[in-house]
């Protein structure tokens, strides 16, 4: 009934205010800049030709105000320039008259609610949200829930969200809106809308944040044609790719492990395929991206340098719906719908490569011979489920499943003879790595002004590799049988628990606080080894103990606003980790401020001091899957760092929008692997493997975005330095970070020629990886002058047939990434087509990876060639690339 | 329509994953050269050591020259003791300094080399106190003798550790004899090395060719007992020449006590040889203690014990 009535008035009000026709409805374009509103009205008085009386010596005329208003009727800027300064108007005849009310604290109301898309009933999370008067403003949540308070009276309340009709509600009371947005009309629309709404980006007081819809990440090219959120990222400044073919990004300076990525709230420890090739995230499922690489707000924590908080979809409350994709290297695809309409719904997205189920029949009979067969696959299955149901209008339940699995096999078999006796030789090695996670949450609303959502969850990654080599023989003695078998797993398990409030107590101070539990077991590597050659029987098992570590957290933050020009954003994280005998804790303090020059410029500053307990153990060559999770430990410190940074934001007009950030970053207790270890061989315990030292970053980043169709896009450039520093590594010295990299220049466009024809293309130029090679040789010491002739070990005196070192020649690097790989630089393109039919609409893709075949280094490898001419051998370093010119195709339908 | 696109889909996804790998050369530049000593020594013969230069990691043809002229200084317990000579053996391609001196247990020493080309280099080491061992005894097993025959020693010995932290290297082999070429007459000419397994030895610990090296943690200044297997694998047709002898009769122990040069040395050497085949491992260095230069100056201490064998 109460809902009833609000309609009601809504329509009164919106109807009511079209069908007046006076000269106030006259639209105009005006500008204020900086002036008083005394000014402001001879301008208007001026450009718009109403007589206008009013006492210039009113106090409320003297305030100085911006304003840039396009087309917009003088009774909306009257409106702007009186209301909240105490003086009203009133026409009369053809003349406006001002004059004022006695000034007391005004009343507010509050509005709030939630913002979903009116096709599918999907959230729309970062949704602006503001009113059109004061430009008072707030945005939704990761929930779409908002609230924002206001000054009492009639507000224009405006709902702005990429890719969907702008939407503006009358209100002038406490209110309760469940707001559904429409998708844009056109194609064409989906890029006109900027990516955020301007008054966002300029009056936040978070700095280094990026909101990113899926809609976008789609249209970016990718290797393969494959759309990916982990690859798409790196095209933003200040975040950086690996080597082609490898796992991570790096933000800032910092290491791959030190970016947080929760899918829906929950982190994931290896969101890789394809060792890195790919992300385990089905760009179909996700619903929205925030990335953030600095002045984290205190609700986030556990890592150094950014968070990746990714949003996946609910599923379409309203209609069932289903969309299938199939590119070169996976099919995928998504189902979602009504469980109960407006009440319940479901979604369920699965991929899988399917080059493995063609591809292994044919290699392997490509490779097999009379005496020899080898079969040799990989593949990888990803699946996302969620189910979300509306208990009442102030509860929400979801439980959501995420699994992902890697798949690595190899066999191969091989008969022989030797003298009398036949041998039959069987080599096989699986690996395999995933994660798995289940989660239940839901969401509470206490009142209008506090939300609530509440998280448990169990999260289970597992890494694990198995060779084996077996040899049986026609020898009745069987003494020549054997078997070898290597098993090497990790994993880590953790039940995890926490809560969080969003309070709004009035239109100052956004409030959040909370805390969580976690409950980690870590299984860090485990080598197993069984040995058996005849009846000799060799087997050990060398583990590393299962350690048990709490991790617990709480966090307050204030989103303040302070007069007409300061927003501030201060808190606090806590946090805690016990593990073995050592406890440690730690409070890190986080400030972002903002100071709005005018409306169109603010500066921004920011101080983040962040935590981290896990750390990922990876090689310097390269990052992939079998990379090691561990935890701080007795003797392994937590990391921290420290954060200060510095930026501006400049809108110009509607079409561009640059952002200039400078930062610099220390960090404490970082862990390398020491010189010469390997993970594969961990009879040690990692512990004994790993070294720590400190950080710095330091650079300045320039992102300018052109948000106006046909053209969108942006340009984004780094300047940074990244050091390292370890007592135990490159003889305690300074050296460059093996992802310094000097310049960082990333274009990304899009160009929208019709409803049904886009081209997409980005460009990517940094710096050469630091990588460590030898630069000078000398003779191994047990070298004794004769060829291919060494002392034995120990005996000095003693002489042996067989060689110590293979080589007789030891290489040395006298610096920790000691050369700069070449230049990399990159230009992928793709021309997509969509077309709509009665049941729904099909998209097809042609891309090209690597456009002008760029040969960049992937990785690189020492390696000794014989000259076939003159038998000698030619040791030479070299670069592997991974990526010369490939061209792709996706096709998608949607019905 | 469809099948036109799902054929172009099943090509393309053949040529990414077949043909996407190419390799280039890296032009890395060498280093500036250095002088690299090789001068490892023990209680049981004079100090020698090889001095030579470095050379580029990239060259098709290694040319190690000699540094002839240098003048290498040796030092007992700070005090000079003579001057090291060069010299070449007439049927080896290399010379090597020597002294005249055995170097003595407890004792520091220091080399001080001045060179036209590389300056001054200098070193340090000692050589530890030694080691004894006590109360061996070791049983045999075998089997296997047409292409495979294994012969597994259960051994069992005692270590009179010293009271400081000592570094060990530890290897066990039977004696290989064969004919003197004059005499006719069977002589030790090496050993053959077992591959042991023991329980006794706390990690960390490395496997270097032939042995274990470890360190005294556990049994510091005690008298520990070692046990384990040492496990022989010989194929009779090819492991040797027909006129070599392993002689089973005889089991030898050879423990080191490493002075903390040769300790990290011989770690970081064995680090190098157990990852040179391994793409994950990290870039690592061999040890070196040469200031202004690169290479090992290092003492060791010896102890050669036979255990008895039961049988």
């Amino acid at each position: 009934m109460r809902q009833l009535g609000i309609t009601f008035i809504l329509y009164f009000i919106i109807h009511s205010g079209f069908s007046q026709n006076s000269v106030l409805d006259r639209t105009i374009t005006i500008q204020f800049d900086s002036i008083s509103v005394g000014k402001a009205l001879q301008l208007l008085e001026s450009t718009s030709g109403v007589s206008l009386a009013y006492n210039s010596n009113l106090p409320a005329l003297q305030e100085k105000i911006s304003l840039h208003l396009t087309t917009t009727s003088i009774r909306e800027i009257l409106n702007q320039l009186c209301t909240d300064r105490g003086i009203s108007y009133k026409l009369i005849g053809n003349t406006v008259t001002f004059y004022q009310h006695n000034i007391k604290e005004p009343e507010k109301i509050i509005i709030s609610g939630y913002v979903v898309d009116q096709n599918t009933g999907e959230v729309l999370i970062s949704c602006s949200i503001f009113d059109k008067t004061t430009r008072k403003g707030s945005a939704s949540n990761n929930f779409g829930f908002f609230s924002l308070t206001v000054p009492e009276g009639s507000r224009t309340i405006v709902f702005s969200y990429i890719g969907y009709t702008r939407e503006e509600i009358y209100v002038n009371t406490d209110t309760i809106l469940n707001i559904k947005l429409s998708p844009a009309i056109s194609n064409l629309n989906e890029i006109i809308i900027l990516e955020k709404h301007r008054e966002e980006i300029i009056n936040a007081s978070e700095m280094g944040i990026i909101d990113i819809s899926s809609k976008r990440i789609k249209h970016i090219p990718s290797v393969g044609g494959e759309v990916d959120v982990l690859k798409a990222i790196t095209l933003l400044p200040g975040i950086k790719p690996g080597v082609d073919g490898s796992a991570g990004y790096y933000v800032r300076g910092g290491g791959a492990d030190q970016n947080l990525i929760l899918v829906d709230g929950i982190p994931i420890y290896n969101p890789y395929h394809l060792w890195g090739f790919l992300s385990s995230f089905n760009t179909n499922a996700i619903n929205h991206i925030n990335i953030i690489k600095s002045g984290f707000p205190a609700r986030y924590g556990g890592r150094l340098s950014s968070v990746l908080d990714i949003t996946m979809n609910e599923g379409n409350n309203q209609k069932w719906n289903t969309d299938l994709a199939i590119g070169v290297l996976s099919v995928n695809a998504n189902v979602s719908g009504p469980l109960k309409k407006n009440k319940s719904s479901i979604m369920l997205s699965a991929r899988r490569t399917y080059a493995d189920l063609f591809l292994v029949p044919l290699m392997a009979m490509s490779n097999s011979t009379e005496n020899t067969s080898k079969l040799q696959g990989y593949n990888f299955t990803d699946l996302n489920l969620k189910v979300n149901y509306k208990l009442s209008e102030k509860d929400h339940l979801y439980v959501s499943g995420f699994y992902s699995w890697d798949h690595y096999y190899l066999t191969e078999k091989a008969t022989t003879k030797w003298g009398e006796t036949d041998y039959e030789e069987k080599l096989k090695s699986k690996q395999g790595w995933g994660d798995i996670i289940g989660s239940l949450r839901w969401n509470h609303l206490f009142s209008s002004k506090l939300f609530s959502n509440t998280t448990a969850y169990l999260s289970y990654y597992k890494f694990t590799n198995k060779d084996s080599y077996q040899r049986t023989s026609t020898n009745e003695q069987n003494i020549d049988d054997k078997i070898n078998e290597s098993i090497y797993f990790s994993n880590i398990r953790d039940i995890a628990f926490t809560e969080d409030f969003q309070y709004f107590p009035n239109e100052k101070h956004g409030i959040r606080f909370g805390g969580g539990y976690i409950y980690h077991n870590f299984k860090p590597g485990v080598n197993s080894f069984f040995s058996q050659t005849g009846e000799d029987t060799i087997s050990n098992n060398i583990e590393n103990n299962l350690i048990r570590a709490s991790e617990l957290s709480a966090y307050f933050e204030d989103e303040i606003e302070l007069g007409q020009h300061f927003r501030v954003n201060l808190g606090v994280h806590a946090s805690g980790f016990l593990v073995g005998h050592t406890n440690y804790f730690s409070f890190q303090p986080r400030l972002s401020v903002r100071y709005l020059i005018t409306n169109a410029i603010s500066i921004k500053a920011g101080y983040s001091h962040m935590t981290q307990y896990l750390h990922l153990l990876t090689s310097s060559g390269i990052v992939q899957s079998s990379d090691l999770w561990v935890p701080s430990t007795d003797n392994i410190q937590p990391e921290n760092s420290k954060q200060a940074t510095l930026g501006i934001a400049i809108a110009t007009g509607k079409d561009f929008q640059l952002e200039i950030d400078g930062y610099y970053k220390t960090m404490n207790n970082v862990i390398e692997y020491k010189e010469g270890v390997s993970f594969l061989h961990n009879e040690n315990g990692w512990e004994n493997m790993v070294t720590s030292g400190k950080g710095t970053a330091y650079g300045i980043e320039w992102f300018l975005q052109k948000k106006q169709a046909p053209l969108t896009g942006w340009i984004g450039y780094t300047l940074s330095w990244a050091n390292r520093q370890f007592d135990e590594l490159n003889s305690g010295d300074v050296f460059p970070f093996r992802y310094d990299r000097r310049h960082d220049i990333s274009i990304v466009g899009s160009y929208q020629f019709s409803e049904r024809w886009s081209l997409n293309g980005t460009w990517v130029l940094y710096s050469g990886n630091a990588v460590t090679v030898p630069t000078i040789s000398y003779i191994d010491p047990y070298y004794d002058g004769q060829y291919h002739t060494w002392h034995s070990f120990p005996s000095p005196n003693e002489i042996t047939t067989s060689s110590v070192s293979s080589s007789g020649i030891i290489d040395h690097s006298p610096k920790r990434n000691n050369l700069r790989l070449p230049t990399y630089h990159r230009l992928d393109l793709t021309a997509s087509y969509m077309k709509k039919k009665s049941w729904g609409w099909w998209e097809l893709t042609f891309g090209v990876t690597n456009l002008y075949n760029r040969m960049n280094p992937s990785y690189y490898t020492k390696t000794y060639d014989e000259n076939p001419e003159t038998g000698q051998i030619d040791i030479k370093y070299k670069q592997i690339t991974l990526f010369p010119i490939m061209p792709s195709i996706f096709y998608r339908i949607s019905f | 329509m469809k099948l036109r696109i799902l054929h172009i889909i099943f090509t393309l996804s053949l040529i990414l994953v077949t043909a996407c790998e190419k390799d280039f050369d890296i032009d890395i530049k060498e280093s500036e050269k250095q002088m690299v000593i090789n001068g490892l020594f023990n209680q049981s013969a004079p100090i020698q050591m090889s001095i030579t230069e470095s050379f580029s990691p990239y060259v098709e043809t290694v040319n190690i020259r000699d540094l002839t002229r240098s003048e290498v200084a040796l030092f007992e317990n700070g005090f000079l003791i003579e001057n090291l000579t060069y010299f070449k053996q007439p049927d080896e391609e290399y010379g090597k300094y020597y002294s005249t001196s055995i170097p003595k247990q407890d004792n520091n020493y220091r080399i001080e080399i001045t060179d036209p080309v590389y300056g001054r280099v200098t070193a340090n080491s000692a050589v530890p106190s030694h080691v004894i061992i006590s109360d061996s005894k070791c049983n045999w097993t075998s089997w296997g003798e047409d292409t495979l025959e294994v012969i597994r020693f259960n051994f069992e010995f005692v270590i009179e550790d010293l009271p400081e932290e000592n570094f060990y290297y530890m290897s066990i082999g039977c004696p290989l004899l064969k004919p003197n070429e004059i005499t006719g007459a069977y002589e030790v000419f090496g050993y053959q090395y077992a591959e042991i397994y023991t329980a006794d030895i706390a990690r960390p610990l490395l496997y270097l060719k032939n042995g274990w090296l470890f360190d005294d943690n556990i049994f510091n200044g005690t008298d520990y007992t070692i046990s384990g297997t040492a496990t022989m694998y010989t194929y009779p047709c090819c492991t040797y020449s027909d006129e070599v002898i392993v002689d089973k009769s005889e089991l030898f122990v050879f423990l080191e006590n490493l002075s903390t040069e040769a300790y990290e040395f011989h770690s970081s050497y064995a680090q190098r040889l157990k990852i040179q085949d391994d793409f994950y491992a990290e870039p690592g260095s061999v040890y070196s203690n040469i200031n202004n230069g690169i290479g090992i100056f290092g003492g060791v201490n010896l102890t050669e014990t036979q255990i008895p064998i039961v049988y």
